[in-house]
């Protein structure tokens, strides 16, 4: 029986130390820059607000939405959040508790491929909102859609690789 | 019947299948095709570059090439030229054809559609 109690204790130890370091893990997510939030909030309410239609591009946007989000939860842990240095840097700050950018930097490269496939899948769904819209004469889901793939060719041609940048350039100010 | 009419018959049915293209290319299926797969990018209009530049007259004409559209390094030294082969090879896989593009679209994984879109970009002239 004590032993029980003990093996009990020893487990809830565990979990609350797992607990713990999950909680660590949350308070370290860092900000993103505040554009992306409202960009990102915009999206979604208007995908959503698309999936309450009764019509063919609110089946799409239901089913497109859990991408979209996914992507959206990948940008905001590591991607975007080295962008938020971005104005500090222009003024030639450099401090050592900028470090953790240099992680999610070197992520971000690991990840660009995976990243990709994600752009590929939202234009994908885009592409389908899209036809689907104009079947309807839905065109402020064109304009949406349209919108979606501009953002997914600026995440691949600007916000990525300026986050590698901005953490390449820590590392080589700060060494490693 | 005779075993010469049946060796005629085989013969002529051969040359009829390797005479007929597999598929026949149909520009205006491939119009509905580009539409629904690549028209939220790319505009048919000479000089109208969306996210992805205009695909007028982009049959024979070298990659990286239309004025006005900034390109990915990638696809600007790849060297291709756009004729039906590349085109195909392109459409069915961009990223594993021109590494690094940042056309961010899977590809047409259809055979048939492909064609199709690739006659229908033969017709912009």
């Amino acid at each position: 029986m004590q032993s029980r109690v003990l093996a009990t204790s020893a487990l809830m130890c565990l979990v609350l130390a797992g607990a713990s370091g999950q909680a660590a893990a949350q308070t370290a997510r860092h900000e993103i820059p505040q554009s992306f939030v409202v960009a990102h909030q915009d999206t979604l309410a208007e995908l959503t607000a698309i999936g309450k239609r009764h019509t063919r591009t609110g089946l799409i946007a239901r089913q497109a939405i859990s991408a979209v989000k996914r992507h959206f939860e990948r940008e905001e842990e590591y991607i975007l959040p080295p962008l938020t240095l971005a104005p500090a840097l222009a003024l030639g700050k450099v401090t050592p508790d900028m470090k953790w950018a240099v992680e999610m930097a070197d992520r971000i490269r690991a990840d660009r491929e995976t990243i990709f496939v994600e752009h590929t899948v939202i234009t994908g769904w885009m592409n389908e909102l899209a036809a689907a819209a104009e079947k309807s004469h839905e065109a402020d889901v064109i304009a949406f859609a349209q919108g979606a793939v501009a953002d997914a060719l600026n995440d691949t041609e600007v916000n990525e690789p300026m986050a590698i940048v901005i953490g390449d350039y820590i590392r080589a100010k700060l060494g490693p | 019947m005779s075993r010469s009419f049946l060796a005629l018959a085989v013969a002529a049915a051969s040359t009829l299948l390797i005479a007929l293209p597999a598929h026949a290319q149909n520009a205006e299926a491939g119009q509905k095709a580009f539409k629904q797969q690549c028209g939220l990018c790319h505009d048919v209009v000479a000089g109208k570059n969306r996210v992805g530049p205009s695909l007028f007259g982009v049959v024979g004409r070298k990659s990286g090439t239309v004025d006005g559209f900034h390109y990915s390094d990638a696809n600007k030294n790849s060297g291709l030229t756009w004729d039906p082969a590349t085109l195909d090879k392109y459409l069915a896989d961009p990223r594993g054809t021109v590494p690094g593009t940042t056309m961010t679209y899977a590809g047409v994984k259809n055979d048939d559609q492909r064609k199709d879109i690739i006659a229908y970009l033969a017709t912009l002239h």
